[in-house]
């Protein structure tokens, strides 16, 4: 009971929240729930599979590179162009799912991460298509004529993200109780008893794969409309790495952790960039104290030393 | 009907032959022991038996349908369950958790990702019942990691049964339990249907031929000897398998 009433408050504060804040917050808090649909998928792979992957932003980026070169050059029809993110991104999870789900662990991390990086040479060396280091940009934001709103007015962009945050998370958590999500965690629990117990291994976590890549493309979406831009960065390692670390600040394993660590990052990365430029000290330095002092995040914290409750996961 | 039928099976590990020439028949509704003293390659013959080994030469027939091939969980869905020697179950889950995902894993519905677990009260039920029937009601929501070695060998069993498998393979199901705990196990398994088959491996030989109604004696790879206890437990070359042969000293 409690859990739900914290979650309709947190839905509402969201619904009512731009009504109080400037345009400058209201715009980094939909950003923030764009990394948080991002970092969500992410643990879906990281948390709940237990494969630590460095090379999430290789759907995202793919699904803002569809969008951009789409929308620019063919056809900007919003929900052809959304589609056509999605279906990158899953396309590119399958591809890569083929390869990289064959490796546990460091392997896997570092496979993720090359594959990752070898969109990132595309993206930058195939110029007639992705214009190189300069990026794509001036994307404009869709037009919805069933909308009486433009979506360049920052609060309406942040509802149209708030309105795709929630499906995404409703998506994720009904996935993570699943049947399915049950088979997942056994599979990450011991995966040759699950074979034993003639479960397909492979395909589950192939299938589960696939999914995340998906959802991160719905993030990749957001994100282009959001900057109206697009650059090689946005498949890099950087952008995977910011990832694994709003769910390592939040807490794996779980879908608010992640979550939390986007909100957390994202406000910080704007609030330090502010009067330094060296920001990614701060960042790093955040990063170590969180592992030696509370590898279960933020999450961890509260559930240690406010609800008193020990964490499974 | 033949349950189970091994034919010249072999396996080797680079130069060492573990198994050789293992040719071995099952009927329908069998309890038969594989003893042998460490080594003699009683795992492996399980392994290649549930696939997870792949036999060098040799083949093996499920229900009459050769299955040498077949990968691990496409055996399993034939009916194949076994009980690991070294305890492999979900650590991190619970009791309950545990002995769902073996309830659910031949109730098809393992693919659906759009309704909750908990909303599959079947598969909830049958756990529970399962739970409750082998005395786990007050730790169902314990840690499996947290549970006595006992305790996780007799889950270990609980899983391997929740499948209503038609042949299950026990591999060493009483080591390191208790005494009492034993005997529970041994109740259990002879209270079992004589619709499963039942091959298990065992080190106490109490526990083995009580249970079987056939033995079969691996050594170094290969079968020795098999026939009912009684014989068993007479025949000099087993003797000779677990105490070694005299050597005649000359000083």
């Amino acid at each position: 009971m409690r859990k739900w009433a914290a979650v309709i408050a947190i839905f509402l504060g969201l619904v009512f929240l731009p009504q109080f804040i400037s345009t400058y917050y209201v715009n980094l808090l939909a950003l923030a729930l764009i990394y948080a649909i991002f970092a969500m998928s992410l643990d879906l792979v990281f948390g709940y599979m237990d494969m630590p992957t460095l090379g999430h932003a290789a759907f995202s980026g793919v699904a803002a590179y569809a969008i951009g070169i789409f929308s620019k050059d063919v056809l900007a029809v919003f929900w052809l162009n959304f589609l056509l993110g999605i279906g990158m991104a899953c396309v590119v999870a399958a591809l890569f799912g083929l390869l990289a789900l064959r490796t546990r662990e460091a392997y896997f991390f570092m496979i993720t991460l090359a594959m990752a990086q070898m969109l990132w040479g595309i993206a930058i060396k195939w110029r007639s298509l992705t214009r190189g280091e300069d990026g794509i940009s001036s994307i404009p934001r869709p037009y919805l004529s069933f909308l009486p709103w433009s979506l360049g007015d920052a609060s309406i962009y942040f509802y149209f993200v708030l309105f795709f945050f929630i499906i995404a998370s409703i998506i994720m958590y009904i996935m993570v109780r699943s049947p399915f999500g049950h088979v997942i965690s056994g599979i990450r629990e011991c995966e040759q008893r699950m074979r034993a117990l003639g479960f397909n291994t492979k395909l589950y976590n192939y299938i589960w794969f696939i999914i995340a890549g998906c959802l991160a493309g719905v993030a990749g979406n957001l994100l282009v409309y959001y900057n109206g831009f697009v650059s090689p960065a946005d498949v890099g390692i950087t952008t995977s790495a910011e990832g694994f670390l709003m769910v390592l600040l939040g807490g794996p394993g779980t879908l608010i952790g992640p979550a939390i660590g986007a909100v957390v990052i994202v406000l910080l990365k704007n609030i330090i960039s502010g009067w330094t430029t060296r920001w990614l000290l701060f960042i790093g330095l955040i990063y170590v104290l969180v592992v030696i002092f509370t590898p279960n995040g933020i999450l961890g914290l509260v559930n240690k030393f406010i609800l008193k409750k020990r964490v499974t996961t | 009907m033949k349950i189970l039928a091994l034919d010249n099976v072999c396996k080797s590990f680079g130069g060492l032959q573990a198994l050789c020439d293992i040719s071995l028949e099952m009927k329908t509704g069998e309890r038969r022991a594989i003893i042998g003293p460490n080594g003699a390659g009683k795992t492996t013959l399980f392994h290649t038996i549930t696939g997870i080994y792949a036999p060098t030469s040799g083949a093996i027939y499920l229900f009459e349908e050769n299955i040498t091939r077949l990968p691990i969980h496409r055996r399993a869905n034939l009916g194949i369950s076994q009980t690991f020697q070294l305890i492999n179950l979900f650590r991190g889950l619970t009791v309950i958790e545990n002995t769902i995902l073996a309830v659910q894993s031949f109730n098809a519905v393992n693919y659906t990702l759009y309704r909750p677990l908990s909303s599959y009260k079947p598969v909830i039920h049958d756990a529970e019942q399962l739970v409750a029937g082998w005395g786990f009601w007050e730790k169902r929501k314990a840690i499996v990691s947290s549970l006595s070695y006992g305790d996780q060998r007799l889950l270990d069993i609980i899983l391997a049964l929740a499948r209503k498998p038609r042949l299950l393979l026990l591999d060493e199901p009483t080591s390191g339990l208790a005494l009492a705990e034993i005997h529970t196990v041994v109740s259990k398994i002879n209270d079992l249907s004589r619709e499963i088959t039942v091959l298990l491996i065992e080190h106490n030989m109490d526990v083995a031929l009580n249970l079987a109604d056939t033995v079969t004696v691996l050594h170094m790879g290969q079968i020795v000897t098999e026939g009912p206890p009684a014989m068993i437990r007479q025949d000099s070359r087993v003797k000779e398998v677990y105490l070694g042969t005299r050597r005649e000293t000359k000083c």
